[in-house]
C-alpha cells in the first residue's frame, strides 16, 4: 500500500448550539493516499463536510472538536488546535465547495480572485501562470478575466474555483459536492475534468458526494458516513460487490442502474433518529437487522476483504 | 460603453433627488403660510387696517397661494430666500455665515464617529460572543442613552468651570483670535492653509468639545450596523473559500468581509447625516455656535419664517444630497448593483 497522505484518526466533533452540547462526529477515520480519488458518501447532515472542513482547520463556529488526529505528509497536528492546523495545512490542501457562485467574492474580477491566490506563492511571471491556470480549467481569460463572478454561469465559476484551488498548487483538494448545484451534463464534464487534473498532478481528492454511483465511477476508495459515524469503508469493489453493512446495501439498493432495472428500494427515516442515546449504531432506528444490542455500544470495527465495517451482524470475526 | 449606462444611473438619481427637494419646499412654504403668524402684523404691530391691507398688497400676500408659492420659488432660484427681521440680513447673508460653521461641526462629528464606530462594529464582530464585544456593547448602549444636552453641559462643567482643560464654549474662536480667511469656511482648515498655526490650534480647541458630543451619537448606529453587516459577511462562503485558499485574516476580514458589509454601513450614513443636522441644533445651543441648528432654532421661537423655510430647505437639501451619494456609492460598491442598473 503506498503511503498516506492524509490520515484522520479518531476525530469527534460536538456542535454547541444553543447552549446545548450535541455529539454530531464520533470517531471519524480517513486515509487518503497520494494521488487517489477517495469518496465520502452521506446523506445530507451525516455530517462529511464538518467532518473535513474541521480536519483542514476550518471548522465552523459553534464547533469543539473533542479529539482527533491528523497526519498530513509526515506531519501530526491535534485536530483540535484548529489555529495551528490552518496554518499548517494552507499550503498543501485546497477546497471546492458546492455553491462556486458564494465561493468568489462578488466585488472582484475572477481573473484579480485567482491572481492574488498566486501571488501567495509566485513572484514572477504572474500573469502567464495566471492565463495557464485558466486554460487549465477550460476557460479562456481573455473572454473571462475582466468579468465578476455574477457574470458567469455555474460551471464557468466552479471552474474558476478550481484555478483558484490550484493556484496554491495543493497535494490534496476536498471537493465538497462540486457538481451539486450544476446540471447533469455539466456535472459529469466537470468530475471528468477534475478527474484528470488529479492523474496529471498527482493530486488527491476527497470528492464529498451523497450521490453513491457518482462516486463510484471515479473514485478507487469510499467511507460511508451516517449520522457522524462511519458505517464502512475500504476499496470500492469489493465494497460495491457485496456492501455489508445495511445501510450501504440500503444506499446501493437506492441507486437506479439502466442496465438492469429493478424495484428501487428507498431508505426509511431521516439521519439523526432513534433514542437521544448516542452510544449506539445510529443507524438502528433505521435498520432491518437492528437487534437490542445495537443500542447498547457504539458497533466495533470488523476488518473484511479489503474493507472495515462498523456492524455488530459481523463482530462474531473479531473474536474467531 | 461602461460609463454611458452608470451616467444614465446617476441622472436618474439626481432627477429623484429634485423631484424630492421640491416637495420639500412645497411643505417648508406652506409650513411658513399655515401658521397662524401674520408677516405684516408682526413686523409693523401699530398700523391702520388700510395701512395693513396696502402692505399685504405691497408683498404680494393678497395673490393666490399658488401664484406666492411660484413667487417664492422663483427667488430661491436667484438665490434670494428673503430677509430675517432678527437679524436685519438677508436670510442669503445669514447663512454664508453659519452654514460653514455648521458643516465644519458636523464633518469633525461625523469623522470622529465613524472613526471610532467603525474599527469597534469590526471588532465586536470578530470578536463576536467574547469579553470584548460585550464591552463595545456596553459602551455603544452609555453613548446611545446620554442625551447631548446633558452631556454637552457636564462636559462644560468639568472641563471648562472645575478643570480649565478647554478654552470657554463661546463659539468657533476665543475672543483673543481673528477668524482667518475664508477659503473653505472652515476655520480649522483656512487657518491652517493661511499659515496661522495658533488660530488653527484654537479654533480646533473650540471645536473638539461639540465635536466630541456631536459625533457621539453618530458612533452607536455605526458600531450597531457594522457588527451586524460584519458578522454577516465574515459567514460567507467567500470568505471561508479565502481562508481555505490561505488568505490573510487581515485582508479576508478588512478587505473581502468589509467590502460586503459596506452597502448596509453606507446606507446607515445616509440616515446618520440627517440625525447630525438635527442633533447639530442642540450642540449649537449648547456650545454657543453660531450654526444652521441655533439660527434656526431662534428663527422658529421668533416667527421669523424666512429663516425657518429656508434652514428646512437647506437640511433636506443635505439629506437630499446625502442620499444621493449614498446611492451612486452603492454602485461603486458592489458591480452587481452597477449592473442591473446598466441594462
Amino acid at each position: 500500500m503506498t503511503e498516506s497522505l492524509l490520515t484522520i484518526t479518531d476525530l469527534s466533533i460536538d456542535s454547541l448550539r444553543d447552549g446545548t452540547r450535541r455529539r454530531i462526529v464520533e470517531g471519524f477515520n480517513l486515509s487518503v493516499r497520494a494521488g487517489e480519488i477517495y469518496g465520502l458518501v452521506g446523506e445530507s447532515g451525516s455530517g462529511k463536510s464538518i467532518s473535513m472542513m474541521a480536519s483542514v482547520g476550518l471548522a465552523a463556529q459553534g464547533l469543539d472538536v473533542r479529539s482527533g488526529t491528523v497526519n498530513f505528509g509526515t506531519r501530526r497536528f491535534a485536530a483540535s488546535d484548529q489555529k495551528s492546523l490552518r496554518g499548517n495545512l494552507s499550503h498543501g490542501v485546497s477546497l471546492l465547495f458546492q455553491n462556486a457562485k458564494g465561493a468568489l467574492n462578488p466585488f472582484i474580477t475572477v481573473g484579480k480572485q485567482v491572481e492574488r491566490v498566486l501571488r501567495r506563492r509566485r513572484r514572477s511571471d504572474i500573469q502567464g501562470e495566471l492565463k495557464e491556470l485558466f486554460r487549465v480549467v477550460g476557460l479562456n481569460y481573455a473572454d473571462l478575466g475582466r468579468k465578476y463572478p455574477h457574470q458567469v454561469s455555474g460551471g464557468q465559476a466552479q471552474r474558476v474555483a478550481m484555478a483558484c484551488a490550484l493556484a496554491t498548487e495543493p497535494a490534496l483538494l476536498i471537493a465538497d459536492e462540486p457538481t451539486t448545484a450544476l446540471d447533469v451534463t455539466t456535472e459529469r464534464e466537470m468530475l471528468r475534468f477534475l478527474a484528470s487534473i488529479c492523474r496529471q498532478r498527482n493530486m488527491a481528492v476527497v470528492l464529498i458526494a451523497h450521490n453513491l454511483s457518482l462516486v463510484s465511477e471515479y473514485c478507487s476508495s469510499l467511507s460511508i458516513l451516517h449520522a457522524g459515524q462511519v458505517v464502512e469503508t475500504g476499496n470500492l469493489a469489493p465494497i460495491f460487490a457485496e456492501p455489508l453493512h445495511p445501510y450501504t446495501q440500503g444506499l446501493i439498493a437506492a441507486v437506479p442502474d439502466v442496465d438492469s432495472p429493478r424495484e428501487l428500494v428507498p431508505l426509511i427515516g431521516s439521519v439523526w433518529g432513534g433514542s437521544s442515546e448516542l452510544d449506539r449504531c445510529r443507524f438502528s432506528h433505521r435498520c432491518p437487522h437492528a437487534m437490542p444490542r445495537c443500542e447498547r455500544r457504539i458497533p466495533p470495527a470488523v476488518k473484511r476483504d479489503g474493507r472495515e465495517v462498523h456492524c455488530v451482524l459481523y463482530e462474531q470475526e473479531v473474536s474467531a | 460603453m461602461r460609463l454611458p449606462p452608470f451616467f444614465s444611473y446617476i441622472m436618474r438619481r439626481i432627477a429623484i433627488s429634485l423631484v424630492v427637494l421640491l416637495g420639500v419646499s412645497a411643505i417648508a412654504f406652506f409650513m411658513a403660510y399655515l401658521l397662524p403668524s401674520d408677516p405684516v402684523t408682526s413686523r409693523y404691530p401699530d398700523i391702520t387696517v388700510e395701512q395693513r391691507e396696502e402692505m399685504r398688497r405691497q408683498m404680494g400676500l393678497d395673490q393666490p397661494l399658488v401664484v406666492q408659492y411660484a413667487r417664492y420659488m422663483e427667488s430661491v432660484f436667484r438665490g434670494d430666500f428673503g430677509q430675517s427681521f432678527g437679524t436685519g440680513n438677508s436670510v442669503g447673508e445669514d447663512l454664508a455665515r453659519r452654514v460653514p460653521a455648521t458643516l465644519e461641526l458636523a464633518t469633525f462629528g461625523i469623522l470622529f464617529g465613524v472613526l471610532v464606530g467603525l474599527p469597534l462594529g469590526i471588532v465586536a464582530a470578530v470578536r463576536r460572543g467574547r469579553l470584548s464585544d460585550h464591552i463595545i456593547r456596553i459602551f455603544n448602549l452609555m453613548a446611545q442613552s446620554i442625551p447631548a444636552f446633558w452631556l454637552g453641559v457636564v462636559l462644560i462643567f468639568f472641563l471648562y468651570f472645575q478643570l480649565r482643560l478647554v478654552p470657554s464654549p463661546i463659539g468657533r474662536l476665543s475672543m483673543m483670535h481673528t477668524a482667518p480667511p475664508g477659503i473653505t469656511g472652515f476655520f480649522t482648515i483656512d487657518a491652517v492653509l493661511t499659515g496661522h498655526w495658533d488660530t488653527a490650534l484654537a479654533a480646533l480647541r473650540q471645536l473638539m468639545l461639540p465635536a466630541f458630543v456631536l459625533g457621539l451619537g453618530v458612533i452607536s448606529p455605526i458600531v450597531r450596523i457594522t457588527r451586524s453587516a460584519m458578522g454577516e459577511a465574515l459567514g460567507e462562503d467567500y470568505i471561508t473559500f479565502g481562508r481555505a485558499l490561505g488568505l490573510r485574516q487581515r485582508q479576508l476580514v478588512l478587505g473581502d468581509a468589509f467590502r460586503g458589509a459596506l452597502v448596509p454601513i453606507v446606507t446607515t450614513f445616509g440616515f446618520i447625516v440627517g440625525n447630525v443636522f438635527a442633533g447639530a441644533a442642540v450642540v449649537e445651543t449648547v456650545f454657543a455656535w453660531p450654526g444652521l441648528g441655533r439660527y434656526a432654532v431662534t428663527a422658529i421661537t421668533t416667527s421669523d419664517m424666512a429663516p425657518v423655510s429656508t434652514c428646512i430647505l437647506l437640511i433636506a437639501s443635505s439629506v437630499a444630497i446625502a442620499n444621493l451619494v449614498v446611492d451612486v456609492s452603492y454602485a461603486l460598491i458592489d458591480p452587481r448593483i452597477r449592473h442591473e442598473y446598466a441594462r
